[in-house]
């Protein structure tokens, strides 16, 4: 027993330590500042839902279903911020070798690493659920059994959580290994995952209609697939023997699982580390380019050879074309809303935030100088200029983000018949948020390097400048928002937008310039 | 070739890695840089190579300093770092072409090159595969490979004989020599003292960041052996701290 506490502190450590930056003072300061905004986002998106959806089950006499619907909320988030970086821990850890070959078992392994990834999962499930919990007392829910029932359905549901994240990361490390191109079909895995988290939150939204409609079938599935969560609503009713089941059906599984997998731990592993490596090259006439154009060329394949990286950076451009077609499909159906709404001319500016709101989160270049990592020493050594560096960092960022932004103007340009002049002007600024994204993004990845994480994954999902990138890009649109708020009454639309182009291109030029100054000693610094 | 001018390297947290370094590497020269771990010898490397940036000294290859013309400097030189971290997602042939790209080595050039090289390595068929595949060896024969492609004019190797296989070590010593032939200059760092006897015109040993002797092998080896020399040099320095200390 002493041995799996070690091992989990050590497996607890490493998780955390994922989000530190640096060294000593800064690593706990980074390290606690992302925790910090992982609580703020936690406490934020259930505030904001649970408040919303106790109001509307408040007034049609159904607030006990509040806490069960924020759970089913909570742990899909929670899913899904984890899912990947717990592939990358359980199955990519550098530490697997040196762990596995200590006197333990590989179900201590195992066990240490899930429930490392437990306590990750309950810091954010917690938080969540506590927000909630307070918007339920607001609203005239409490009493004893109540906050009984939520502290314990917290720390269970959270089992819950893991084992989803667990099967999840698992199934696609297992199947994965078993493809000689691994990245290419976790991509393929990813996309199909987030396309069916995107739809169950669809399911979300539309729960308290169903409420409202069909009361009993949503019972039917609280007492079915979502038995747990119907437990902890029977629970919350002061049901004592339905928690003790919520034990019984969230504890006994997870061990289940943990053991299941411990006993395909190694083969997962063995066949993730096998060698392909064919010794039938016969060496042909070779090509020959330019320094910027094999510069480039790495970055691309480093964007396609990489699915996290692939993922996280290209989703929002995968997201642009898909709405912009379902916008296309649905013209029909959704052009009676657009004049109830007050025609083109308010809706117009509505899709820009939209749209660019997605734009802004195409940002690889807030993560390319980390994900060099350990390889760094190839282009420190190399005769490059630094300015042929950033540049095809830059094009990279631009050649997923421009493509997708004007084919999808286009579309919806064309479906709901826009005046060209306003296609080509909030084209035109779209594109200038993306260019002033990725010089930005670049900046911020200097300050904010992360040049030894174990693996991509961390620096793509839990890198201090992965969240800023994130998080820094709705920036300028936000500040383009609140600008268009007084000057959309003395100006049109589409002067505004050239407008903001203008200073998009400028404060590009800005950061562009400051790039090839400081950004040069900041990058050899590094 | 190289010129290392009172050369220091203090990290942030304040550690002084090299103190006050002086040292050249002439044309046709192949230099040995020993001493005991952490004694600076790939801190020096690295900032030689440009790597990693310094404050204090100066360091110039083939006129350029690395410092203010780094590109001009890096343009003749080639580095191997003791663990070589390569790019695990492109093939072992598009890795050579990637570099050969940087260096603007020509088509014809390069396949030459690579050939020969290769076959030397024994790497040449299993360069149409995924670096991510190779194994250590591979890796370091690869960027072996992809050092002696661009026939530099410096080139600077941290621990270049580790998880090497003794053909393949072998065919190392040869190209070294070879280079220096042609008018090139090596320096490098290596713990196994016979192999820098034997190969190296001149040796310099560091100590605790300080430069503690540096001239030709056969002055620096006089009439013992590296090793005992090397040991004499530790024992003597060591014993000297500690007179040091006590009469503090």
């Amino acid at each position: 027993m002493r041995k799996l506490w070690v091992l989990i502190g050590i497996n607890l450590k490493a998780l955390l330590s994922a989000l530190k930056m640096g060294s000593g003072k800064k690593a706990k300061a980074t390290g606690m500042g992302a925790m910090i905004l992982l609580g703020v986002l936690a406490v934020y998106i259930a505030g904001v839902y649970s408040f919303t959806f106790a109001m509307q089950l408040g007034s049609i006499g159904m607030l006990d279903y509040l806490i069960p619907m924020m759970a089913i909320l909570g742990c899909l988030l929670s899913v899904v911020m984890t899912v990947q970086a717990a592939s990358g821990f359980i199955f990519s850890g550098r530490d697997t070798d040196l762990l596995l070959s200590l006197p333990v078992s590989a179900f201590s392994v195992m066990l240490a690493r899930i429930t490392a990834l437990y306590i990750e999962n309950l810091a954010f499930i917690g938080l969540f659920m506590l927000t909630s919990g307070v918007a339920g007392a607001v609203n005239g829910l409490g009493g004893l059994g109540y906050y009984l029932s939520l502290f314990v359905g917290t720390l269970l549901l959270t089992f819950l959580a893991t084992m989803v994240t667990m099967v999840l990361s698992f199934v696609a490390a297992f199947v994965t290994s078993r493809f000689p191109n691994h990245s290419v079909f976790s991509t393929v895995i990813y996309f199909a995952f987030l396309l069916l988290v995107m739809a169950g939150s669809f399911q979300i939204s539309n729960v308290g209609g169903l409420l409202l409609t069909n009361k009993e079938k949503f019972d039917r599935i609280l007492d079915g697939v979502l038995l747990p969560f119907g437990l902890l609503k029977k629970g919350l009713d002061g049901n004592i023997p339905a928690l003790g089941l919520l034990i019984i059906v969230s504890v006994v599984p997870f061990l289940l699982l943990v053991w299941l997998f411990s006993s395909r731990y190694k083969q997962v592993l063995s066949a993730l580390a096998s060698r392909i490596v064919r010794n039938d090259y016969r060496l042909g006439a070779l090509a020959a380019r330019g320094q910027f154009s094999a510069l480039f060329s790495r970055e691309v394949k480093r964007y396609f050879g990489c699915s996290i990286y692939l993922f996280n950076t290209g989703f929002g451009a995968v997201l642009l074309l898909a709405g912009a077609i379902y916008g296309a499909v649905m013209h029909g159906k959704v052009e009676p809303y657009l004049q109830l709404m007050g025609g083109m001319k308010m809706v117009v500016p509505i899709a820009a935030i939209a749209l660019g709101f997605i734009v802004a989160t195409i940002n690889t270049t807030c993560v390319s100088i980390s994900l060099e990592g350990k390889t760094f020493w190839i282009i420190k050594e190399a005769p490059v200029q630094p300015r042929a560096f950033f540049g095809a960092k830059v094009l990279l960022n631009l050649l997923v983000a421009w493509p997708a932004t004007i084919v999808s103007c286009l579309i919806l340009g064309i479906a709901y018949g826009t005046a060209p002049w306003t296609v080509i002007s909030l084209t035109a600024a779209l594109l200038s948020l993306a260019l002033l994204i990725a010089l930005g993004g670049l900046c911020i990845n200097l300050f904010f390097p992360r040049m030894d994480a174990p693996n991509d994954t961390i620096v793509v999902k839990q890198s201090a400048s992965a969240f800023i990138g994130v998080f820094g890009g709705w920036v300028p649109l936000g500040v383009a928002c609140l600008g268009y708020l007084p000057a959309g009454k003395v100006m049109d639309f589409e002067i505004y937008c050239l407008i903001c182009t203008a200073v998009m291109v400028l404060a590009s030029a800005g950061i562009w310039h400051w790039l090839k100054k400081s950004g040069v000693r900041r990058l050899s610094s590094i | 070739m190289l010129t290392i001018s009172h050369f220091s390297k203090t990290y942030s947290g304040g550690k002084r890695a090299v103190d006050d370094l002086s040292l050249t590497v002439q044309k046709g020269e192949m230099m040995g840089f020993i001493g005991h771990n952490g004694a600076g010898k790939t801190t020096t490397l690295r900032c030689a190579a440009g790597i990693l940036d310094f404050t204090e000294g100066e360091i110039t290859i083939d006129g350029h300093s690395i410092r203010t013309s780094p590109v001009a400097a890096k343009s003749v030189t080639a580095f191997l770092p003791d663990n070589p971290d390569l790019y695990d997602f492109l093939k072992g042939i598009d890795y050579l072409s990637f570099i050969a790209d940087i260096y603007g080595i020509d088509r014809v050039t390069r396949k030459e090159r690579i050939g020969r090289y290769g076959d030397a390595f024994g790497l040449t068929t299993a360069l149409g595969s995924a670096i991510g595949g190779y194994s250590h060896g591979m890796k370091q024969k690869l960027a072996l490979i992809s050092a002696f492609m661009r026939a530099p004019k410096l080139l600077i190797l941290d621990e270049p004989f580790v998880g090497l296989d003794p053909e393949a070590a072998y065919a190392v010593k040869g190209f070294l020599r070879e280079l220096c032939d042609q008018g090139g200059a090596v320096l490098f760092s290596t713990h196994v003292l016979e192999v820098a006897e034997k190969l190296c015109d001149r040796i310099a040993i560091i100590r605790q960041g300080r430069l503690v002797e540096c001239g030709d092998t056969e002055s620096v080896v006089g009439n013992s052996n590296l090793e005992s020399v090397f040991l004499e040099l530790e024992r003597g320095a060591a014993g000297k701290s500690e007179e040091e200390k006590d009469n503090a």
